[in-house]
């Protein structure tokens, strides 16, 4: 007799054990995503898609210092750099990249090139995706990763959910 | 030179015994040891300035730090230069160094291979107690090569003294004083120089930059590559910094070489023809009087076949084979073969820039210890120049003077027509009449010949001072040939010392071609062509008797194109219409046949019927020997994109002319196969193999194996062109970056060569 209540005992305990994060699971927020039906939650400091970014009066940041090509570890960044002029003048210093490539076939998204980066120029964007038909569309260029100039109203970039397909 | 005996003294250093001879800065003795004491302003080769005080090191004995770039070791002495007072001090220095450096390093371009960026990086210095804001002043363009950014500028003032002393321009000063000196140019804000480029290359930090290099990369971008310069006959070596199959920069990198850092405008700037948009890129062939593109099977199948016509219809004797003073010495060697044993004709020659064949018919088998070095200029304790503006024509030449003089108070002694700035450090110099260069030698020689008494006086007095000299070089321009270098070399053996001679040539491979033999009359080795045994020798390797009957100079060849006595003429990166004044309004008359291997759309290439696009010296492996015989490797550094070598055509050239039956099939497929054929039959060439493939030099002592006293030729085929820093032949038109400069249009020099303070004496 002491057995069996010993024995309902025991399986009720490793029941109990079992189902508890069961339970406990079923009355919280799910934590996946029901992408690609909705948007995707990223943490504000994902490292997706690379943006360029500009200062406040539109200039490029990039001075074309070619760091981050140094930083990277799968050389999947390639510049070419030029020199400002009067009238043409693309960023702030002496110099800027005329082209400005990064070739996400390779790209490991280490985040080596934005901790490199002395002008804060190549930041990490929220885009991830990358998936195309032809390879050679996985280089990008840099009017691609640029952020777009004026910046584009009511568009704020997001660190919370984000739009579905949207790229930064 | 003679190696005094120099007494050794001993003293200590981090603890190390060190014995070094007597007079030897501190600085120095570390470096040998392995000690590292940084330095900025100290520079061997340049006065010390003692500016910078990066140097500082513990002396016992004494209550301040010394600077190691200034103190001489002395016996007994014990130095310091680990401990925590002169780590202290170098902490400090850097801090001052950076009181107004701005934090440019990401667009600067001395990034990446800054001193100072790596002295901050070793010495540790990551802040700064001075809260004043920087000093800042707007970047000047001194030239359009030359860029001045103050704010960068560390005031090592190293800049200043390779030009005053390296260059002896002159052009820099500093202005201002203390934190707000600057580096001013001569000319309010702008520069009127050599244009060398040695301040930007000497320049630690990024505060003088290029203009044709300047924003373009980042050093370690770059791939590098060691070469020889294309331009002038010093041959020297440069470092090739290339990005995307381009040339981005040219400087020597390493320092090593013939040249040390040097390199004067020319090789520095002068690289941009190879992209050059007028650059021909693929085969031409005239058709209905226009030349129109074709493909190469094409091209080569026409020339093949119309000179096999040419041949077989007006025999050997109606063939012409103009060679150049740029193609590399396999390519000479090949295109000396095709002359002779494919087209079977010995008329074959070249613009001779020097009378490198007289000097050899002259030394005959002293040539081997007789042909100076370019290093053997800096060590002699005299130097005796003739007949050459070596300051334009041989800038490498000039700087090893230059050197000479300063560090050995070696004499230099100048027999010349018209002032010459390197008068400034002559000892003596005998001014004659233009053209009057080789009797005057002659009056050396005999003590005869008609000059004049003051010149006559001058001369003997010059004699008198060059018997008491031990070791002397003697350099002569092309205006001494013939005879004349013969009776150069009777009087420099008569000299009670050792002589040397350098013959000065105008062209990256104007030895070259002279040592491979593209002359009427001679075989590679100087061989003369009279020698049954030597035709005999060449005849065999190269598969088919050779003519005995000497062919004509090139001079004769253009006279008889004109005239109809010539029928075919194949010329290889040569201009000979400009070169030797030919008129021909459109087409050269009596040619039934004109074939042009080039770069460009030259005089002659113009009126060419087929023409193939070549590669430059710097797309191309192979040697080119420099005026003083040394031999160098040269490398592809960039892919010619289209053209071919002419090692190649010739190669496909002979194989497909063996097939229609002239001449006979070769087996050789690389340059490095004919390198090895030269190596072992080309007399003076053998030399080792593994010296130039490291990158070094080896002198090539090329001699007929007899002297011949007869030897002589016509004033109008030994002729220089006179280029000077901003010209180099046909080749120097297509130099964009160069002939930007104001120096390249004005020509101080030419025109008023007394007004112009940083050139004239
Ligand atoms: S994230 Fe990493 S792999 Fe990708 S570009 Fe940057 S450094 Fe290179
Ligand atoms: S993105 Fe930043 S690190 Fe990369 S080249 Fe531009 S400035 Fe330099
Ligand atoms: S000559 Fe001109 S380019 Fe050469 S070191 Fe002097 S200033 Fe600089
Ligand atoms: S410009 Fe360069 S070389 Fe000249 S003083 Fe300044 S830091 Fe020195
Ligand atoms: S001296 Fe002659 S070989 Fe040297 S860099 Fe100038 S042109 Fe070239
Ligand atoms: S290196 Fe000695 S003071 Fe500059």
């Amino acid at each position: 007799m002491a057995s069996v209540v010993k024995e309902f005992f025991r399986t009720f305990v490793i029941l109990y054990k079992g189902f508890k994060v069961t339970f406990i699971t079923m009355f919280k927020k799910p934590t996946t995503e029901n992408y690609p039906a909705e948007p995707v939650h990223f943490q504000a400091r994902y490292r997706g898609i690379h943006v360029l970014q500009r200062d406040e009066n539109g200039l490029e940041k990039c001075v074309a210092c070619f760091l981050c090509a140094a930083a990277c570890p799968a050389n999947c960044i390639y510049i070419e750099a030029a020199e400002n002029t009067a009238d043409n003048r693309i960023s702030d210093a002496d110099r800027y990249a005329k082209v400005y490539n990064i070739d996400y076939s390779r790209c490991i998204f280490c985040g080596y090139c934005v901790e490199a980066c002395p002008t804060d120029a190549i930041t990490h964007g929220h885009g991830f995706e990358l998936a195309p038909y032809d390879i050679n569309a996985m280089i990008y260029r840099k009017e691609k990763l640029l952020e777009p100039w004026p910046p584009p109203k009511a568009t704020p970039r997001p660190s919370t959910p984000s739009p579905v397909g949207a790229t930064r | 030179m003679a190696e005094t005996e120099t007494k050794l003294i001993s003293f200590t250093l981090n603890g190390q015994k060190l014995s070094v001879p007597a007079g030897t800065l501190v600085i120095e003795a570390a470096k040998q040891a392995g000690i590292e004491v940084p330095s900025f302003c100290y520079y061997p080769g340049l006065a010390l300035q003692a500016a910078c005080r990066m140097c500082l090191v513990e002396v016992e004995k004494q209550r301040k730090l010394a600077t190691a770039c200034t103190l001489v070791a002395e016996d007994g002495m014990v130095v310091h230069a680990d401990t925590p007072a002169v780590h202290k001090a170098r902490k400090d220095m850097l801090e001052f160094v950076l009181t107004n450096h701005p934090l440019d390093c990401p667009v600067c371009d001395k990034g990446g291979e800054c001193e100072l960026q790596d002295m901050t990086f070793t010495y540790g210095i990551d802040h700064s107690r001075f809260i004043e804001e920087k000093l800042h002043y707007p970047e000047e363009k001194w030239s359009p090569i030359v860029f001045y950014d103050a704010p960068r500028c560390i005031l090592c003032f190293r800049c200043v003294r390779v030009c005053d002393e390296g260059m002896d321009v002159k052009a820099l000063g500093v202005g201002a004083r203390g934190v707000t000196s600057v580096i001013i140019p001569n000319e309010s804000g702008q520069l009127a120089c050599e244009e060398c480029g040695m301040c930007i290359d000497i320049c630690p930090v990024g505060a003088l930059t290029s203009g044709t290099y300047r924003y373009q990369t980042r050093p370690w971008e770059m791939k590098y590559f060691g070469t020889a310069c294309a331009h002038c006959s010093n041959g020297c070596k440069t470092t090739l910094s290339i990005r995307n199959n381009e040339i981005l920069r040219a400087n020597n990198r390493d320092h090593s070489g013939i040249n040390g850092e040097f390199l004067c405008a020319k090789g520095r700037f002068g690289y941009d023809f190879t992209t050059n948009a007028e650059r021909i890129r693929q085969p031409l062939v005239r058709k209905g009087g226009t030349l129109q593109p074709a493909s190469w099977e094409d091209a080569i199948e026409e020339i093949a076949r119309r000179l096999k016509q040419a041949h077989d219809t007006h025999g050997a004797a109606a063939m012409g084979v103009i060679g150049s003073n740029h193609i590399t010495n396999e390519e000479s060697y090949l295109l000396n073969r095709f002359a002779r044993t494919t087209l079977g004709t010995n008329n074959i020659d070249h613009h001779r820039t020097a009378d490198y064949a007289g000097l050899a018919t002259a030394l005959g088998s002293k040539a081997k210890d007789s042909m100076a070095t370019m290093a053997q200029i800096e060590g002699a304790s005299a130097i005796v120049l003739i007949a050459n503006d070596a300051t334009q024509q041989n800038p490498l030449v000039a700087w090893q003077i230059r050197a000479a003089v300063r560090h050995h108070a070696a004499h230099l002694y100048i027999i010349h027509a018209g002032p010459l700035k390197l008068q400034r450090q002559a000892a003596q110099s005998v001014d004659v009449p233009a053209g009057a260069e080789g009797r005057a030698v002659g009056w050396l020689a005999t003590g005869s010949g008609d000059l004049g008494g003051k010149i006559t006086g001058e001369l003997e007095k010059f004699k008198e001072a060059l018997a008491k000299e031990k070791d002397v070089v003697i350099l002569f321009g092309a205006n001494v040939r013939g005879a004349a270098v013969r009776n150069l070399v009777k009087f420099g053996s008569g000299l009670s010392g050792q002589t040397r001679y350098m013959s000065l040539g105008d062209y990256s491979n104007s030895r070259g071609a002279a040592d491979m033999g593209v002359f009427p009359d001679r075989l590679p080795g100087y061989a003369p062509l009279s020698d049954a045994n030597e035709r005999g020798r060449w005849g065999k390797l190269w598969g088919k008797e050779i003519p005995p009957k000497p062919g004509v100079n090139a001079r004769q060849m253009m006279q008889a194109a004109l005239e109809g006595k010539l029928k075919a003429l194949y010329v290889v990166g040569a201009n000979p219409l400009k070169t030797f004044g030919v008129k021909a309004p459109d087409k050269i008359a009596g040619l039934d046949l004109l074939v042009v291997q080039d770069m460009f759309m030259t005089e002659t290439a113009q009126r060419a019927d087929v023409i193939l696009p070549a590669a430059s010296t710097y797309e191309k492996d192979g040697t080119l020997t420099n005026t003083a015989g040394e031999i160098q490797m040269v490398r592809r550094a960039v892919d010619a994109q289209g053209p071919r070598s002419d090692f190649d055509l010739l190669r496909i050239l002979i194989h497909q002319l063996a097939q229609l039956g002239l001449g006979a099939a070769m087996k050789h497929r690389t340059p490095e196969a004919v390198l090895e054929e030269i190596r072992q039959n080309v007399r003076g060439y053998d030399v080792s193999i593994a010296g130039l493939l490291t990158g070094g030099t080896e002198q090539a002592t090329s001699a007929p194996a007899a002297a011949d006293g007869s030897y002589d030729v016509a004033a109008d085929l030994v002729f220089s062109s006179q280029d000077d820093l901003f010209t180099s032949g046909t080749l120097g038109r297509y130099c964009s970056k160069l002939n930007s400069t104001k120096e390249s249009k004005e020509r101080p020099w030419s025109s008023s060569p007394t007004t112009q303070s940083w050139w004239s004496r």
